[in-house]
């Protein structure tokens, strides 16, 4: 009686934290847990309290069913969502997962600039474009008459250039990050040491992300250079409230 | 002093080794024929020393079957439910044998890389 209230105490909390898998594979995989702690009792004469300890908590159980599923789906997705929940859960898992994670965050955040700036431009039509002056090129929201003598390159060639360059990195950045996830697939998960996020681990996500949000819009605000009607372009991400810290920053250097 | 870090060091260590061959060691329990989760617990635990949370092989099970290494089947037993047997697909068979080729050829090098490790007691000053 207590022995069966156990187990499907047990049971009910693996399928409440198998949240994300499908109907069926939650059902498959309770039916083969349940039927080890039948086995497992039955064969070696052991209490069920032993049995289900030996198991491990159920929440680590799932967790670890968890992150072969959505790496596994990431894999074969093409949802930005999907795939940068499944390399932030990367992330968590070490230095390398960090820095893929980062990359994805700059490849995604630098796309969606580019297709920004492609609709900014019928609005802004001399500031945006493909720059050339003396010593430099220039790609994105620009105001010439600072340094002088740039010279638009694109004209209204910019919109589709600049759609398609965007759209090309948005695409390059979900097949990077798909064939990463599928060849880290299998040591990723098995060397990167358990389920625990560490704080060291917790600070090697967070930290480089950062930096990467911060670098990406420090690019765009250093070459707009009268500063209060850059801040479209300037952050054009939601993450503004990161993003916001170097462009006051371009801001206050002009 | 430093003592219990080292030996915290050392465990972990050695528990991250015993994960990485996993993997390996289940597909190794399937080259004879099918089993059933708990059958590839006890042969790990019989046939080698990976004492583990019985928990974690699950999971791996789960995952090397989407991988296509290996196939299951509903089994109805004698114990009045039915097992999910696990075998090795083709795929798998193959897998396996590079996996102990190149588990073979590292434990090699490595052996005659640490042979001179065991054999003097004193570390060298």
């Amino acid at each position: 009686m207590t022995n069966d209230q156990q187990v499907s105490h047990y049971l009910a909390a693996l399928r409440d934290s198998l949240g994300p898998l499908t109907l069926a594979e939650r059902e498959e995989i309770l039916r083969e847990i349940g039927a080890h702690i039948r086995d497992s009792a039955e064969e070696s004469g052991l209490s069920v309290e032993t049995v289900l300890a030996r198991l491990g908590p159920p929440e680590r159980l799932a967790a670890e069913y968890r992150d072969g599923f959505l790496i596994r789906q990431a894999s074969r997705s093409f949802s930005p969502v999907v795939l940068l929940r499944a390399t932030l859960r990367l992330a968590t898992k070490g230095f390398f997962g960090a820095l893929v994670c980062c990359c994805c965050c700059c490849g995604y955040f630098l796309g969606a600039a580019l297709i920004l700036t492609a609709f900014l431009k019928p609005f802004l039509p001399t500031h945006i474009g493909l720059f050339a002056g003396p010593t430099s090129y220039g790609l994105g929201v620009f105001f010439p008459g600072t340094e002088g003598g740039q010279r638009e390159l694109l004209g209204w060639w910019y919109i589709p250039v600049a759609l398609v360059a965007g759209s090309l990195l948005l695409l390059v950045t979900s097949w990077a990050i798909r064939f990463f996830l599928r060849t880290s697939l299998a040591w990723q998960l098995r060397l990167g040491g358990g389920i625990r996020t560490g704080r060291r681990e917790l600070a090697a996500v967070v930290l480089p992300v950062i930096v990467a949000l911060s670098l990406a819009p420090v690019e765009f605000a250093h070459r707009s250079t009268p500063c209060e009607r850059t801040s479209p372009a300037a952050s054009p991400t939601p993450r503004s409230r990161t993003a916001a810290v170097p462009h006051q920053s371009a801001a206050e250097s002009c | 002093m430093a003592k219990p870090r080292q030996t915290e060091n050392g465990e972990r260590w050695e528990a991250q080794l015993r994960k990485g061959a996993l993997e390996m060691a289940i597909l190794a329990s399937l080259w004879k024929g099918r089993a059933y989760g708990l059958e590839i617990i006890r042969l790990l635990e019989s046939e080698s020393q990976l004492a583990l949370a019985e928990g974690t092989i699950y999971p791996i099970l789960s995952r090397l079957r989407s991988e296509g290494l290996l196939s299951s089947e509903w089994v109805e037993a004698e114990a009045g439910h039915p097992r999910k047997y696990y075998a090795l697909t083709p795929d798998g068979r193959q897998r396996l044998h590079e996996m102990a080729e190149a588990w073979l050829t590292f434990s090699h090098s490595l052996g005659r890389l640490i042979a001179p490790v065991l054999r003097k007691q004193e570390v060298p000053q």
